[in-house]
């Protein structure tokens, strides 16, 4: 075992020629080689410190100093030389040297070393890692550089580092790295000729009035909302196995809405974790919590609920700790945080915040799974209220019809002649039938012209005519090859059915429970009626029911309509007394086949799967054919009136009276047909707002207080202490005793209590507009992420957002009206060789743009941009394969069908995110795949990347309108150019650089007048059409002109 | 040679930009450049990453995915046949193994026996089945290892662990970490492809996840570059309509020219590293095309490879073309063969899909073999997980299901050091757990990188605060008996 003790004729390694700061820094210096070396065995992780028997805590003062078992501490303030922590890292006995050769980590360096002892000698001082203490505003240094406190911040390290700043960069250039940084797009040639002219007078004042009108576009809010679904994941499908469809873009268009109002940052926050919580929540409110819902989910056949829902809440805490607290919390799903202050308790205890939800661990592969709420279209909001107030209405008016029609309904049933024995209208179309009238102990049916009987032993219901009817109850005839039917078939069953109560199982069904359920049924669920249609269940199949139960002892006519051509939720529709029902598919998978060898049953569909509950049937009618809803109230209208006008006027109940008066009232009264028509109309425009809107998912509460367990090794099925949901330890909050809900948690994260929050957000916007934060590790503050090259300013800047009211666009105003920001781009060998990666920000950012802001550039350069906000995703070019490759073959982003028209051309936002195949042309150009939070993209430069740009279908098209339009707009060579260039570049070529592109313009033109067909086939790439007025060879050398300008490292970079 | 400047002053720029008219060639671009400059600066081989003494330079994983059945394949329970239909429901009680959701409720669990013949085969006298005949002849190529075992029941969290080394998302694939440990050894191909061949057996078909060769928190150059049988091989490689190889090149002559004139004005190494990408893109153009293009193969191999060879995206054209990039120094390619999940009807479901792979996976290795390249190229087959003794669904005499089953199931490797002719740890009588040796899907990474010549606790990346494996926290082994 090892053990901290007192060796005697240690040798120890010199510490010479390490350079050493005169005051060494805990935070700076020493906790980065405690934790990178030391803190895995002994620091927060409980379950990993040693020695096991006596384990020894260095990463917390109150334990550092404490007497260890031979009565010293490790380390002994003012004292190297004699603390046994000293002795341990520099020892060459390799039993034991720390940190031991099994860590797999190499002993500590020289510089290190002496770090250490020079630390130990200032007395061992400890303080809180920077970011867990709550930051104060500090005072901008006394330095005269740049035009805003936050330069001088910037200016001190310069000076640190002997760097010297550059000058304010080309007003082009600054403006189109303002308006890319903004909005996500190129300047127009116009707005940087205005901008020229206004920076020429004062530089200053230019940026300002920019950034305040380009603060204000929708263009804005759509891309710093593209900044924030990285972060939350969104995307349109489920993300695990069947990765179907998801409804959930009316969270992405809240999110735009949000940053288009400037929307408080507490406010944006509490309301995506809690809005649901919050008292009268709006529909907005509700719509913004789907933040919560982004996860990946899965409906696979076997997944298990609890791994899942561990799964999830793991991810929720995980997303929410990085988006928000800049904490690595996953770490501690499995164990105590290895670095950071966050135990294993903590962990769990966050995720309770987010398990007391209603949603389901199994999504079922469904588009809407619960909880959701129907958010209509934004422009669509005030008329959804008021057509159902509309329907409403004539709904009113219908019911007030009837109130007085009873007296044309007594002129007209004095008119209407009994007809004895009435033919009914359905029998001679029907092309089965089957008599449930139980007649010398046996049932009869036709099936075409073959008349067959069948034994039946069950009991029977007295019926009008005298002739008793079978209970289907716990029978189980076996009807043979009565009745089949195939997939692709159009079919329809009518009969009337009565039912006890609620009964439950199967009525007739032909499908074998032990070939994965191949086959079909109609099925009672608690006396809603319904069927089965299989092909392998459950994931081929199609389950639906009538959401309401039959009314009890009643007999009603019901018609089922089996439509094989209709997509699997539209292939069932229910009548009942020739009304439509609405019906609720559980299970709507494609099924290819209906085919099995088993015969049709009555009352059962396995032997031993019967119907449970009284339940009789009779004058069932199967038709190959589906009915028209006409057909079908007409078959159960006509014949229940036929049945009741052989009843003599006086001898009629008041049951029967009322029938023939809804028959009446239904289907033969004047003014009641008009309110009809009007309340179908607006049914239909009803229909048509909610085909334009989505369903959303949401997050919802469930009753009583929100808990989980500790997972041992975060293993869902080791659950250990239970614990409530609660704010990490280390940080300060006073939670008495209250029982905390996600509002809590939401209200905590914009607290000011909270030291982090504030600091991570500033630090995310700061990334936007460097490419690099101010702390490297966005997603991390904690002790192992990386420092901040200028806490200061990271803290004047949090305090800021926070003082300002959370307004973002304030601390955006901040950043780029600094001097910081608004310098050239240029490097000097100077600055290089001190700082190459430009981490005190001696010169302006300069890195690609992101694969959005690449691709919209593009589709705005040429025109063919579609300025529209939100809505449904679209389908712009894919190359064909890509969703076929990964999909299961019951997936619906299977096949991936490209849009026609505006959806080519919308903002890349609005691209359909499928989670397993993500957009290839973004993927490639470092768009993350949204399978997990992203607040920090990469940025690489392959290839593939070059392939993107040169050959996609996009900007081949896009390179052919803007060469049309600079055709169009000019004569000369240098003209056209310039319109290219400005639009793309922000610039003019100079002399040199049109020598060289006319040279290959030569090139070209030549080429394409000698091979026309090559022009032809360049030219006609992409769904638009080119101008047929331009000469061919010339529009495709000025295609591919674009294309190579489009392609230069200056178009693509910022 | 340090600076661009000092590049730039060894190369004059005319050389840099033509060379035969195709752009520079692939070795003297990767000998005069600073490794640093041909992708992002800090994301090159991590220093502490010696490679000590590889066994193998490359490796070739053939992933069955769905799972198939061990029990139907290698691990012959001769015994079961008398238990035909025993109810094993009190056993599995015993286990505490969780079922999946598809079969934990059923109410009875019926053994179901192999219908399948098995002999013996080769040196170490194997047992395989009837199903595959030709990897019987190779019997003694092969490391056979039945003792192979997982934690995770279904298939995404599966194949993510197997592919990923880690349950959850977002972790880099076996091929980024090997791509982005090794490095790579030709300038004009991706170093980590991505095949998916396709199957022929009906019934239940997996879905798959480009982050089974994503490369997670790594860099994304790193990630597998799937190349397709359709259309283009690598995703927007061939030119736009009406662009050809001439007009190609003068364009990019034209940008280069345009783009050196940026860098010497600004000094951003990022320029021009974005020069030599386009450049090895143009190479790629005419590489990936060549590679794909199998009908320079002589006629005897194509014969080897089988009646499929002929057919693009088959899997025997796919063994054929990873075969190729092996040769074009491509260091890790994966073959991915969907359509092995028989939860039903398996006895009928199995044989399509093993008359995909059988004759292929041998001619793979004999390929090699002939070529002189088995030894230090590391072939791996198997899938995600084993199946069940028991029957799902009904069983018969002829037909029956089986679910999933993570305790025991079997996968071979060949060449690269491991030593062929043997067969590795042993199961119960059921096949239900593992008797003798067992090795964890992590125990094979530790194994291929070993092989590889990494040590798996060196082969790290920084990511939230923690040096980040491909092995993760549990300790890990090199499964050395198998090797030579």
């Amino acid at each position: 075992m090892r053990k901290f003790v007192i060796l005697s004729l240690i040798s120890v390694v010199p510490v010479v020629g390490a350079k050493v700061p005169d005051v060494v820094d805990f935070n700076d210096h020493i906790q980065p080689i405690l934790s990178g070396n030391c803190y895995h065995c002994h620091g927060p992780d409980s379950s990993t410190r040693a020695p096991k028997k006596n384990p020894f805590r260095l990463d917390r003062e109150e334990f550092a100093f404490l007497e260890r078992s031979n009565g010293k501490a490790a380390i002994i303030k003012g004292d190297a030389e004699a603390s046994a922590l000293f002795k341990r890292i520099t020892t060459k006995d390799v039993d034991d040297v720390m940190p031991p050769p099994e860590s797999h980590k190499k002993p500590l360096k020289p510089d290190e070393i002496a770090l250490i002892k020079k630390w130990i000698e200032q007395g061992a001082p400890y303080e809180e890692h920077w970011s867990f203490l709550p930051p104060t505003r500090p005072e901008p240094p006394g330095i005269a550089w740049g035009n805003s406190p936050l330069d001088r911040f910037i200016a001190v390290k310069h000076r640190e580092n002997d760097l010297e700043p550059s000058p304010p960069g080309d007003p082009s250039r600054l403006l189109r790295r303002l308006t890319f940084d903004l909005t996500g797009l190129p300047p127009t040639p116009k707005e940087v000729a205005s901008f020229r002219e206004m920076a020429a007078k004062d530089l200053s004042t230019a940026v300002e009035m920019t950034v305040g009108k380009l603060l204000t576009t929708d263009a804005y809010a759509e891309h710093f909302g593209r900044h924030w679904l990285d972060a939350a994941r969104y995307a349109d499908t489920h993300g695990i196995h069947n990765d179907n469809y998801r409804g959930i873009w009316p969270y992405r268009d809240w999110v735009i809405e949000a940053f288009r109002q400037n929307m408080r940052f507490d406010q944006f926050t509490r309301e995506q974790i809690a809005g649901d919580l919050f008292p009268n929540a709006t529909l907005d409110q509700r719509i913004a919590t789907g933040y919560n819902r982004c996860l990946p989910t899965t409906g696979e056949g076997g997944a298990i609920e609890k791994e899942y829902e561990a799964i999830y809440a793991a991810d929720q805490v995980s997303t929410t700790s990085a988006i928000w607290l800049g904490l690595s919390t996953g770490c501690a799903a499995c164990h105590d945080h290895k670095f950071d202050p966050i135990s294993q308790k903590d962990f769990y205890a966050l995720t309770a915040f987010f398990r007391n939800t209603t949603m389901k661990a199994m999504d079922r592969n469904k588009s809407d799974h619960a909880p959701v709420v129907f958010a209509p279209r934004k422009e669509d909001r005030a008329r959804f209220i008021t057509v159902e107030e509309d329907i409403a209405g004539v709904e009113k008016q219908i019911q007030g019809r009837r109130q007085n029609a009873r007296e044309d309904f007594e002129a007209w049933l004095a008119k209407q002649l009994p007809t004895p024995s009435p033919p009914d209208p359905s029998s001679s179309i029907a092309d089965a039938s089957l008599h449930f009238h139980v007649r010398a102990g046996k049932i009869s049916g036709t099936a075409g012209k073959t008349y067959s009987e069948w034994e039946f032993k069950g009991e029977t219901l007295p019926t009008e005519s005298k002739v008793p009817v079978v209970v289907l109850s716990e029978i189980n005839v076996d009807l043979g090859d009565f009745i089949g039917f195939q997939a692709k078939d159009q079919v329809t069953f009518s009969g009337y059915l009565y039912l006890e109560d609620k009964a439950s199982g199967p009525l007739l069904s032909r499908m074998d429970s032990e070939a994965d359920y191949r086959g079909w049924d109609l099925w009672l669920d608690d006396g809603r009626l319904g069927a089965h249609l299989a092909d392998k269940w459950p994931e081929q199949a199609i389950k639906g029911f009538t959401t309401e139960p039959l009314q009890p002892k009643q007999w009603h006519h019901f018609a089922l309509v089996y439509d094989g051509q209709a997509a699997p939720n539209k292939s069932l529709t229910i009548f009942i007394n020739g009304k439509s029902m609405p019906v609720k598919y559980s299970h709507s998978g494609k099924v290819d086949t209906l085919e099995t060898k088993v015969p049709t049953r009555l009352g059962a569909r396995h032997p031993d799967t019967r119907l449970k509950g009284i339940a009789s049937m009779m004058s069932l009618q199967f038709f190959r054919k589906k009915l028209s809803h006409d057909e079908i109230s007409k078959i159960a209208q006509r014949s229940t009136l036929n049945r009741l006008l052989t009843v003599p006027a006086n001898q009629r109940d008041k049951n029967q009276k009322e029938a023939l008066f809804d028959f009446y009232a239904d289907q033969v009264d004047g003014p009641t047909k008009e309110l009809v028509a009007k309340r179908t109309q607006l049914a239909n425009e009803k229909d048509q707002l909610k085909k334009r809107g989505s369903t959303t998912l949401v997050m919802e509460e469930k009753p009583g207080e929100a808990f989980a367990h500790i997972l041992e090794r975060g293993e869902y099925s080791l659950e250990r202490e239970k614990v409530l949901a609660s704010i990490p330890d280390v940080f300060e909050f006073e939670q008495g005793d209250r029982k905390l809900s996600r509002a809590d948690l939401a209200d905590w994260l914009v607290s000011e209590k909270n030291p982090l929050t504030a600091r991570v957000t500033v630090n995310r916007l700061w990334y936007y507009f460097f490419g690099r934060g101010i702390v490297e590790t966005t997603e991390d503050f904690g002790i192992m992420g990386a420092q901040p090259t200028h806490p200061k300013l990271l803290d004047y800047l949090a305090v800021e957002l926070v003082e300002s009211g959370w307004d973002l666009q304030h601390v955006i105003k901040l950043i780029t009206n600094s001097a910081t920001y608004q310098q050239s781009q240029k490097t000097t060998s100077a600055n290089r060789e001190k700082d190459s990666e430009n981490l005190y920000l001696w010169r302006a950012p300069r890195y690609r743009l992101e694969a959005e802001q690449i691709r919209d550039m593009a589709l705005a350069s040429g025109g063919l941009l579609v300025e529209k906000i939100g809505g449904p995703s679209v389908k712009p070019y894919q190359p064909e394969g890509i969703w076929e490759a990964v999909a299961m073959k019951g997936s619906n982003t299977r096949h991936y069908k490209q849009d026609q028209g505006e959806g080519l051309y919308r903002r890349s936002l609005y691209t359909i995110w499928k989670r397993t195949a993500a957009p290839p042309n973004m993927e490639i150009l470092d768009a993350p795949s949204r399978e997990v939070f992203c607040v920090r993209r990469d940025r690489t430069n392959t290839p593939l990347a070059a392939f993107v740009t040169m050959n996609d279908t996009q900007y081949i098209e896009a390179a052919r309108a803007l060469a049309s339009n600079a055709i169009k707009q000019s004569q000369s060579f240098s003209q056209r150019l310039d319109h290219i260039t400005m639009t793309l570049m922000a610039r003019t070529m100079d002399n040199e650089e049109q020598e060289v592109v006319k040279k290959a313009f030569d090139h070209h033109l030549a080429y394409y007048q000698e091979n026309p067909e090559l022009a032809g086939q360049l030219i006609t790439v992409g769904d638009s059409k080119p101008d047929a007025s331009l000469d061919q060879p010339e529009l495709a050398t000025w295609t591919l002109i674009t294309s190579q300008i489009f392609n230069l490292d200056e178009t693509l970079t910022k | 040679m340090n600076t661009i400047a000092d590049f730039n002053a060894a190369v004059s720029r005319r050389q840099f930009f033509r060379k035969n008219g195709i752009g520079l060639g692939a070795a003297s671009l990767a000998t005069l450049l600073p490794n640093s400059l041909s992708g992002l600066s800090n994301s090159s081989i991590p220093a502490e990453l010696k490679k000590v003494a590889p066994k193998a330079k490359r490796v070739i994983y053939l992933s069955m995915l769905g799972a198939p059945s061990q029990l139907d394949l290698f691990d012959y329970k001769p015994k079961l046949q008398e238990r035909f239909s025993e109810d094993l429901s009190d056993y599995l009680k015993e286990q505490g193994q969780r079922l999946t959701g598809m079969t934990s409720g059923q109410a009875k669990f019926p053994l179901a026996p192999s219908v399948f013949k098995f002999k013996q085969h080769g040196k170490s006298g194997a047992w395989i089945s009837e199903l595959l005949p030709h990897t019987a002849k190779m019997a003694d190529d092969i490391a056979i290892i039945k003792s192979m075992n997982t934690e995770a029941i279904n298939h995404e969290p599966a194949n993510q662990l197997c592919y990923t080394g880690n349950q959850q998302n977002g972790k880099p694939s076996l091929g980024s970490w090997l791509a982005y440990g090794l490095g790579s050894q030709n300038e004009d191909l991706p170093n980590f492809v991505v095949l998916h061949a396709q199957h022929t057996g009906p019934g239940n078909v997996q879905a798959i996840s480009s982050r089974l060769w994503g490369a997670g928190f790594l860099p994304g150059k790193y990630a597998g570059v799937a190349l397709r049988p359709k259309g283009d091989p690598v995703l927007y490689l061939r030119d736009a309509p009406g662009i050809d190889r001439d007009l190609r090149r003068n364009m990019l002559d034209s940008l280069n020219t345009l783009n050196q004139k940026s860098y010497d004005a600004i000094g951003n190494r990022e320029i021009q590293t974005r020069m030599q990408q386009y450049e090895m893109a143009f190479r790629m153009q005419a590489s990936v095309p060549e590679l794909s293009d199998l009908s320079s193969e002589n006629e005897a191999v194509r014969e080897m490879y089988g009646p499929q060879t002929s057919t693009p995206g088959s899997f025997a054209s796919s063994c054929l073309l990873a075969r190729r990039m092996m040769e074009r120094g491509v260091q890790f390619v994966q073959i991915f063969h969907r359509g092995w999940d028989q939860h039903g009807n398996l006895p009928k479901n199995i044989k399509p899909q093993c008359e995909d792979i059988d004759q292929p996976c041998r001619a793979l290795i004999q390929d090699l073999k002939q070529r002189g390249m088995l030894e230090d190229t590391l072939v791996i087959w198997g899938g995600e997980f084993g199946r069940t003794v028991y029957s799902q669904g009904t069983l018969t005499k002829t037909n029956y299901g089986r679910d999933h089953h993570p305790r025991a199931f079997t996968m071979w490797m060949a060449g690269g050091g491991v030593k062929g002719g043997q067969v590795y740890g042993e199961t119960d009588d059921f096949g239900y757990n593992i008797t003798e040796n067992p090795v964890h899907i992590s125990d094979l990474h530790t194994t291929i990188l070993h092989q590889l010549g990494i040590d798996h606790h060196k082969l790290t990346f920084k990511y939230q605060g923690l040096d980040q494996k491909l092995t993760g926290v549990k300790p890990t082994k090199v499964i050395s008996e198998i090797l030579g």
